[in-house]
């Protein structure tokens, strides 16, 4: 129930052993490796050689199963689970197969990028067509003549249109071929001897020289061929895709391929860690005290050459941070790791945190039909997703904030936005009381953040700072919450009092020795009370966001009722839209109870005693993304 | 139906309400939604955890739409008949709508604001994101705060 205790394990073998050795620790998964710094020269760190390799391959392998996603025909389900896959499998070391597919997948790619190129060619070869397509001469065939000059071009097509009017039985013929918007193409002969006569009339019409582009046979003949070509081009796409769609087929193999690679990548990693000899090897890293003992007698077995030491961290040392608490508490770890780990030697805050969370998420949802639905469904989608250890955490979360709001929700009456029987703790009518219940309850929760200070304190050896910090501080706290009433507002008086001159004294003891500016310093801490005021207040939220998800309830059940009154149709709408707002309803309130409740934690408790900066224990281990490990081999 | 001049300034009153509030969600979760794309289009991956930054400016007029209907119920306006409002009383109802509105429209922008920055920091860093909601949801206590308000002044209207 608390931060893990961490040994330094040493391990010195022979380093035709060491490779063995990291495949056992990958395993075992619990060794956090450091790096060893090698003492004056003789050890030396291993040539990273194949690493680029394995981390050009992993990149080759991660493009092409993005690449062949879109291929696949299996579409998955949101809710089942990732395939599961033998820890064997994650330690082949050469991936063959795999990568002849990605060699295949990146032919082919060439490929489509080829004919993607000539498509737009084509294309745009066909299109240069257009204007000529009713020109039955093959543009070199247009060429002057003796007596007769030939203009092919275009031109305004209203000017054109005009032109044509007054040349009208002269010695010149225009033929307009093809007419884009304004623009007209066309086709002119002229007589030499009137030639620039009639270019002028052409200018003034906006001409502008255009030829078809050269080619075999007419434009039409031409753009045909061009659109035969295209279509071929099309085929040799579905071709390419086609191959895709088969190679898709071995997206298990590889997304496999890819896990094993990262594993080996990870080892690889491990052994630059390492130091290494000619001939030993030398490992260092973290493993977590209580199967600290165990490895080291597996490692002895395994390798009866190799030298095991197992030591405590030493002084300066910051042995890396993993959370160890029962099955009940676990999940909430990942409320903690949302916001920081807490420093090696600091307390784990889950423990304590646990039934505060589960409370405040309750409050906020607040409405026990929704509670009951999470309570009972969520289990079951566990069952059937198997979602990874990260996932399953925040579903255990909701699992039990699912339980508390049914508690919650049962003491305000809502049941999906009815209210079966006469409410006693009533928000919308009565909502002193209940305000009251959440600034308590708020109370008792930063107490107990300063309670955990007060340990902490304690642990370290300064049981006088939790007296000055932490106790200073709940009588005055608990001091003016007695004055509110009369019969002990005399108790609260003198208990305020004591705990403000303890802050008003000893606030100031580690800034300087001067008494005035010591006092100066606990006039400025004495000031924090206004910060306990806005602390308080800050839980009201618990009755704010439950009192919303109650009233929106309520509303959306007076909609159905006013639907429901409409005959079958309006019996089936009312029923679909129920169903509908109250999924909303449920969803909004659950994300934001779990996030206000995350704040409480972070803001408000944490605020109080919480020393964070741990670094994370991150082991050698398989932590695969696509697969599942299987959990016997 | 004759409505005196104190049922419709209740009436503006729970509009006021709704609207401002929503108006300011509407801009909020609109504002953070660009974000959200611009950082997705960068990152996929990172797609889920930008939604909860994204719809966390909602709340606001959830907030409002929460006094109006509030204001709804307590009036009768839901139950069939409205009841008999005075004058004083339908200035009262403006008053009090008055946190919520103001209080939810605002911090709805500031919120969206805070949320968009926190969505860069998580496309920099993903494992930031639960600094990055606790950032947004900081803003978020003024609105909590106003709408206690609120409630509160609504409920003290006695008809």
């Amino acid at each position: 129930m608390a931060v893990a205790e961490m040994k330094r394990i040493q391990i010195l073998l022979m380093r035709r052993d060491q490779e063995k050795l990291i495949s056992m620790l990958q395993r075992f998964g619990c060794v956090h490796l450091t790096q060893v710094e090698a003492p004056d020269g003789e050890f030396q760190p291993a040539a990273g050689l194949t690493e680029a390799q394995v981390a050009e391959d992993l990149n080759s392998l991660r493009w092409a199963i993005t690449r062949l996603s879109r291929f696949d025909k299996e579409k998955r389900s949101m809710f089942a689970p990732l395939p599961e896959a033998r820890v064997a499998l994650l330690e082949e070391r050469e991936q063959p197969d795999a990568m002849d597919v990605v060699r295949r997948v990146e032919q082919l790619e060439r490929r489509a990028g080829d004919l993607r190129g000539q498509e737009t060619r084509l294309r745009l070869q066909a299109e240069q067509m257009l204007p000529w397509l009713s020109l039955d001469v093959p543009a070199q065939e247009l060429r002057d003549t003796a007596s007769t000059r030939v203009l092919t071009g275009h031109a305004n097509a209203r000017g054109l249109a005009q032109l044509e009017e007054d040349w009208r039985g002269r010695s010149a013929i225009v033929r307009t071929l093809h007419t884009e918007r304004d623009e007209a193409y066309f086709l002119a002969f002229v007589h030499r001897s009137e030639a620039e006569d009639f270019l002028s009339g052409l200018r003034a019409a906006g001409y502008q020289h255009a030829a078809p582009p050269p080619g075999r046979g007419t434009a039409a003949q031409q753009h045909e061929a061009a659109l035969a070509e295209l279509s071929g081009l099309e085929a040799g796409a579905r071709e390419v895709d086609a191959e895709l769609t088969v190679l898709a087929e071995n997206l298990p193999k590889l997304r496999l391929a890819y896990e094993a690679l990262v594993a080996r990548q990870q080892r690889l990693e491990a052994r630059a860690r390492m130091a290494h000899t000619a001939s030993a090897s030398l490992l260092s890293g973290w493993v977590p005290a209580h199967v600290s003992k165990s490895l080291a007698q597996k490692v002895s077995e395994s390798f009866p050459d190799a030298q095991v030491s197992l030591t405590d961290p030493e002084e300066g040392e910051e042995p890396p941070v993993l959370l160890r608490n029962n099955a009940l508490v676990r999940p909430y770890e990942a409320v903690v790791t949302g916001f920081s780990l807490p420093a090696p030697d600091a307390v784990d805050p889950t423990a304590v945190m646990m039934p505060f969370f589960a409370c405040f998420f309750g409050m906020m949802v607040s409405d026990a039909g929704y509670g009951l639905v999470m309570a009972i469904l969520i289990p079951i989608l566990v069952k059937i997703m198997k979602p990874s250890e990260g996932g399953r955490k925040i579903f255990w979360i909701l699992a039990g904030g699912g339980l508390s709001t049914i508690l919650w929700g049962a003491l305000y009456n809502t049941w999906f936005g009815f209210a079966p029987w006469p409410t006693v703790f009533d928000p919308v009518n009565n909502s002193l009381p209940v305000m009251a219940v959440c600034v308590g309850i708020g109370a008792l929760h930063l107490f107990a953040g300063l309670g955990l200070g007060i340990y902490q304190n304690i642990r370290a050896g300064n049981p006088l700072d939790a007296l000055y910090d932490q106790v200073s501080w709940m009588m005055v706290v608990v001091g003016l919450g007695l004055l509110a009433l009369p019969q002990t507002a005399a108790v609260g008086k003198w208990l305020a009092l004591a705990g403000a001159l303890i802050v008003l004294l000893t606030a100031g003891r580690n800034k300087s020795k001067n008494p005035v500016k010591r006092l100066l310093s606990g006039l400025g801490a004495l000031y924090g009370v206004t910060s306990w005021i806005s602390d308080l207040l800050s839980y009201m939220r618990l009755f704010g966001m439950g009192l919303a998800t109650g009233v929106i309830g309520m509303v959306i059940n007076q909609l159905v009722g006013m639907i429901m009154g409409g005959g079958i149709i309006g019996k089936v709408l009312g029923a679909a839209i129920f169903v509908g707002a109250h999924l909303f309803n449920a969803a909004i309130n659950i994300l934001g109870a779990y996030v206000h409740a995350c704040r409480l934690q972070y803001i408000e408790f944490f605020g109080k005693f919480y020393q964070e900066g741990g670094k994370p224990f991150n082991p050698l281990r398989f932590s695969p993304r696509y697969v599942r490990l299987a959990e016997r081999d | 139906m004759e409505l005196s001049i104190g049922q419709v300034l209740t009436l503006v009153a729970a509009a006021f309400s709704v609207t401002l509030a929503g108006v300011g969600s509407a801009k909020g979760v609109g504002l953070a939604g660009q974000t959200s794309a611009g950082v997705s289009s960068e990152s996929p991956e990172l797609n889920s955890k930008l939604m909860v930054l994204q719809i966390l400016p909602g709340t606001q007029g959830i907030y409002g739409f929460l006094i109006g209907v509030i204001i709804l119920v307590n009036t009768g306006v839901l139950g069939g008949a409205m009841k008999p409002v005075e004058l004083m009383q339908g200035f009262a109802f403006i008053g009090a709508v008055l946190p919520v509105a103001i209080v939810g429209y605002l911090s709805a922008i500031h919120q969206a604001n805070v949320a968009s920055a926190g969505m860069l920091m998580v496309g920099q860093h993903p494992e930031m994101s639960g600094k990055a909601i606790t950032m947004t949801v900081m803003v978020e206590t003024y609105a909590v705060l106003s709408l206690l308000a609120s409630f509160l002044m609504v409920n003290a209207i006695k008809l």
